[in-house]
């Protein structure tokens, strides 16, 4: 039986951080704001929030539009680098707890950045499909308060980073199903993206080549197993670290602009919850059938994945 | 066999890097970022030379590659071509 994405419901918190704003104080000109990031500005949690209360409103939404799915849902994953307290409990226990979930549900953290997406969809996948018919829907979370480790005197993170959380459904009978997927980890470059004393730094230049020298082979490798080409794909939906690195990675590959949105503006890079506020708009709008999704980062690693509209 | 880069090689991938870059305007000795290049730019045309040198450049040397001779000298004298 084929188990993928039946829904997806976000939660953008209302607090904005003002990057124009930002930029002027870096000095940093107008048009690199405007062509190299994207930004515009940035959700903030509140200070008191955390990644469980960030990802209850969209837990709580996927509910209430599906009803009868809190006895069906036999698992739940949540993606985060920020976990509550020092990640003991784990994040999803505390969400379970928050969200009123059953107790025939399975529970834990997957600690990934960027590429936390592409991945948590493989693991929810591939473990409800040995799952009793009864408990064969899954939810997963993403909710990375990355406002937290952010330095807003860091030129290099304090205009990129947006707070936000998404949770979707996963289970029998999807919208998109991913026949093909692809991963990959180099531990050496794990510097690259890590937080010290509590603080996030990013040595930009070392992930861009992480990206661009390894992610369009992978792209290629996942796509050929899945015997298209990327000719044949209605949209790239990549990983929202940036309007630049978007672009670059879409014309490296070969891949229309026009197919491969870059919605940054007025949520920033929001870490393993990009791909799923893209997503979320690919649900309602029916256009498109066949999609590549990649994610790339933290690690430093990546995950591409094909998902297709079940014939 | 190390390739040899030369000005028309740098030009090829800066053209590539930012299409539109009037790169017949500069000379080989400008500073590509007075030019108009900024630090994402750069990242590209470095990653490109790379690859095409395969040779990764250090963090260090960056410096080093702010112009058209700058990067066609440290590219061959770093392969030996």
């Amino acid at each position: 039986m084929s188990i993928g994405i039946i829904d997806i419901a976000s939660h953008v918190p209302d607090g904005r951080r003002n990057v124009e704003a930002m930029a002027e104080s870096f000095s940093m000109p107008e048009d690199f704001r405007v062509e190299k990031l994207g930004t515009d500005h940035l959700p903030v949690a509140a200070e008191e929030e955390d990644a469980c209360s960030l990802a209850v409103p969209a837990v709580d939404a996927l509910l209430k539009r599906n009803p009868g799915l809190e006895d069906r849902i036999g698992m739940l994953v949540v993606v985060t680098q920020n976990p509550v307290g020092h990640g003991l409990p784990h994040t999803a226990a505390l969400l379970h707890a928050a969200t009123g979930l059953g107790r025939d549900v399975a529970a834990f953290d997957l600690s990934l950045g960027c590429s936390g997406y592409v991945h948590g969809l493989e693991v929810v996948n591939r473990f409800l499909e040995g799952r009793p018919s009864d408990r064969r829907h899954g939810i997963l979370v993403t909710s990375d308060p990355y406002s937290k480790v952010v330095d807003p005197t860091d030129r290099d993170t304090a205009m990129l980073f947006g707070d936000a959380a998404t949770a979707t459904l996963i289970g029998p009978d999807p919208i998109f199903e991913m026949p093909t997927a692809d991963f990959m980890t180099d531990g050496t470059k794990s510097d690259a993206i890590a937080v010290d004393d509590g603080v996030l730094s990013m040595k930009g230049r070392k992930v861009f080549n992480f990206v661009m020298s390894n992610v369009p082979a992978q792209i290629e490798r996942t796509l050929g197993e899945a015997g298209l080409a990327v000719a044949d794909m209605d949209r790239f939906l990549f990983h929202q670290g940036s309007r630049y690195i978007v672009e670059t990675l879409a014309n490296r590959i070969g891949a229309d602009l026009a197919r491969t949105p870059v919605r940054i503006g007025e949520t920033g890079n929001t870490v393993s919850s990009s791909i799923p506020l893209l997503l979320e708009h690919e649900l309602v709008d029916e256009s498109g059938s066949r999609l590549l999704i990649a994610g790339f980062g933290v690690g430093l690693s990546s995950g591409v994945g094909v998902l297709t509209r079940p014939q | 066999m190390s390739v040899r880069f030369d000005s028309d090689a740098v030009r090829e991938i800066i053209i590539a890097a930012k299409p539109g870059f009037q790169v017949g305007e500069i000379a080989d000795g400008d500073d590509l970022r007075e030019a108009g290049i900024d630090s994402l730019d750069m990242m590209t045309i470095i990653l490109d030379c790379s690859e095409k040198a395969d040779f990764e450049v250090p963090d260090e040397d960056i410096d080093h590659l702010a112009t058209i001779k700058g990067i066609v000298d440290y590219f061959n004298e770093k392969t030996g071509a």
